[in-house]
């Protein structure tokens, strides 16, 4: 895929974020200059961001598109992607190790296609070992899962 | 008590067993991470981070200080034998390096680089001990006004030391300011863009922040690159830079420590400008500057010694004024304060033992990069050939450990992810990710300053120019945005003039 016209884009997504910012800031008391309230400040930063993003848009007109080509590989990154989802949901339910093993088998056996033996010995050799190192060794926390495993 | 007493006071923390150990395992890990493309110093540190959490503060900012320093001696590695830089530093040393290593001169290469780096990095340490106590004495004096205008300067310094365009470095450290906003405000307690989530009401974590742009969005951007090149292997013998090496690279090492130490001691891309400054330097004095991008060993020495020399630098601001200078500085001050010692002016008074510790490991630490870093190149070598392919899920790993060992609460992991996804997409669309990270490091105490100088001065804003400490730095900053802004402007009035001159003949 080919950025046409990437600062129109980024503009466009800055100006936005920092209106909602501003109109976010506004629901909170703003008090006094003397006595600043808690919206104050990030009302003025908000409508700082929102000032320098239509500046961007406006330059961002006669932008040229980027020349490289984005997302070569979306499939592969989507996987990725999806799978750092699964480790966020399972990682308290099911603990460091079990997660790991099956994030790391699911990366490497699946998504970049190696070989059984090397993917089992990868995804349990590190998930055991630096739970190990981590946890036990330098009392890092790190989530054990219902089972104690 | 004298620099040499403090310097004493200072060997004497750092050459015990037990931090000198913890400086070999930060200089070791450090290079690792410096080697390693798409693993920086910030991903190392943050991963390290939890497991200080039970040490001494000078053994844990010693080992977390070897990992930084440690990492810019790492990052040449692959640049001179792959054309890859491991650190963004590093990217220069690409040009001549990898040129030299085509030419069967890999060798004197990685010895210059790892000779210029050690003097260069002595030096700046030797400068860091000179001048961290002048500017501590004159940051006790700073109040909010002073503090509020200081912060403001580094990051319109920010705006003009980045390599990309200034606008977008500013844009970036507003969304970082507004990042830093949330969670509760600490002067009326009220909960600020929290949503209900519990995870937001102590703030969002930078390190999670900084570990998703840095770590998570570099992995996924990384996806879609070329397969590596092959590796050389170097033997130790033919390290060893011969005497014409050494007599061309002696000038290019002196002039970049001090041109890195003084560009380090300014936020912002501190290391990566400080080596385009050398590069440049050394080409316009050079008396064969075609040589410059064909193999010249002064193209390497140059900018390997002053990325070494801005890692002194940077530590000037951190432990002298409590402000970082980057990224990897700012989670070095997280791991002070987790340890509860708050770097500033009154470090050097209140922990002499911490702040002297620190400087002299430093010493030590650069000597044990130099001594294991010329005959562990090999095993680096190795390192290097593991398939992407299968580093990257380990990477994704150590990412998950580093944000959740740091609170223990899987929201942190959630945030680190969330901000892998707009690295990547920062990268795409051109944004520099360092001043985000920055900006919300900064962001609570420029908040904090702003509101109490306005408080002490009952809403008026002279109270920032009636000052003189203040006043000077506000005027350096607006200074610096003319200096960016005019150029550009005066070049597109003149257009239209000409244009429109054209267009009236």
């Amino acid at each position: 895929m080919r950025v046409r016209h990437p600062d129109l884009i980024s503009g466009a997504l800055l100006l936005i974020f920092g209106l909602a910012t501003a109109g976010e800031s506004l629901r909170l008391p703003l008090g006094s200059l003397a006595e600043s309230g808690p919206g104050l400040y990030p009302l003025a930063l908000g409508l700082l961001l929102a000032g320098l993003a239509a500046v961007l848009l406006w330059q961002g007109r006669q932008g040229a598109a980027l020349p490289e080509t984005w997302g070569g590989r979306p499939g592969k990154l989507l996987h990725v992607v999806g799978a750092c989802l699964f480790l966020v949901l399972a990682l308290e339910p099911l603990g460091f190790r079990l997660t790991m093993i099956a994030f790391l088998g699911f990366l490497l056996g699946w998504v970049e296609r190696r070989p059984l033996w090397l993917t089992a010995i990868v995804a349990v050799a590190f998930s055991l070992g630096t739970f190990y190192v981590f946890h036990a060794l330098l009392l890092t926390s790190l989530p054990t899962g219902p089972w104690g495993f | 008590m004298g620099v040499l007493d403090n310097a004493w006071m200072g060997f004497a923390v750092a050459v015990t067993p037990r931090n000198l150990l913890y400086a070999l395992a930060g200089c070791l890990i450090g290079t690792l991470v410096g080697v390693l493309p798409g693993v920086g110093p910030l991903a190392g540190i943050s991963l390290l981070l939890p497991a200080t959490f039970g040490m001494d503060p000078a053994a844990a900012i010693i080992l977390l200080a070897a990992i930084y320093y440690g990492s810019q001696y790492g990052g040449s590695t692959t640049s001179i034998l792959m054309n890859i830089p491991g650190e963004s530093s590093s990217v220069v040393t690409c040009l001549d390096g990898y040129r030299m290593a085509q030419q069967g001169r890999a060798g004197p290469a990685l010895g210059i680089a790892a000779f210029g780096s050690y003097i260069a990095g002595t030096l700046s340490v030797a400068g860091l001990m000179l001048f961290a106590p002048l500017l501590a004495r004159v940051a006790v004096d700073f109040g909010p006004p002073e503090f509020f205008a200081l912060m403001v300067l580094g990051l319109v310094l920010l705006g003009y030391m980045s390599s990309g365009s200034m606008l977008k470095t500013l844009m970036m450290a507003a969304v970082g300011l507004i990042l830093g906003t949330v969670g509760i405000d600490p002067i009326t307690g009220y909960l600020r863009f929290t949503y209900g989530q519990t995870v937001l009401a102590d703030g969002i974590g930078f390190i999670p922040v900084a570990m998703g742009l840095f770590g998570v969005g570099e992995v996924l951007y990384s996806l879609g690159e070329k397969v590596l090149p092959a590796v050389q292997r170097p033997s130790l013998r033919t390290m060893l830079p011969t005497r014409q090496d050494w007599k061309d690279s002696a000038g290019p090492i002196g002039r970049a420590s001090v041109i890195g130490f003084l560009i380090g001691i300014l936020p912002g891309s501190a290391h990566v400008v400080s080596t385009f400054v050398s590069y440049a330097l050394e080409r316009r004095l050079s008396k064969h500057p075609e040589r410059f991008g064909h193999g010249a060993i002064e193209g390497v020495a140059g900018p390997e010694a002053a990325n070494n020399a801005a890692t002194g630098g940077a530590m000037i601001p951190l432990l002298s004024v409590g402000i970082p200078s980057g990224p990897a500085p700012a989670v070095m001050m997280a791991a002070l304060m987790i340890h509860g010692v708050r770097p500033g002016p009154l470090l050097m008074q209140e922990n002499p033992r911490l702040f002297w510790g620190v400087i002299a490991s430093m010493y030590v630490g650069n000597l044990m990069l130099l001594i294991l870093n010329l005959p562990l190149v090999g095993l680096f070598v190795n390192l290097l050939r593991i398939p992407y392919p299968i580093l990257y899920p380990v990477v994704l790993l150590f990412t998950v450990i580093g944000s959740y060992g740091i609170s223990g609460n899987i929201g942190d992991v959630v945030i680190m992810f969330v901000f892998g996804v707009i690295g990547y997409l920062m990268r795409h669309l051109r944004f520099d990710a360092a001043p985000v990270v920055l900006a919300l490091v900064l962001g609570p105490q420029l908040e904090n300053s702003f509101r109490q100088s306005l408080l002490m001065s009952g809403g008026s804003f002279a109270i920032f120019f009636a000052r003189p400490a203040s006043a000077v730095l506000l005027a350096a900053g607006v200074a610096l945005l003319a200096l960016a802004c005019l150029p550009p402007l005066a070049r597109r009035i003149r257009g239209r003039l000409l244009a429109g001159g054209a267009d009236g003949a």
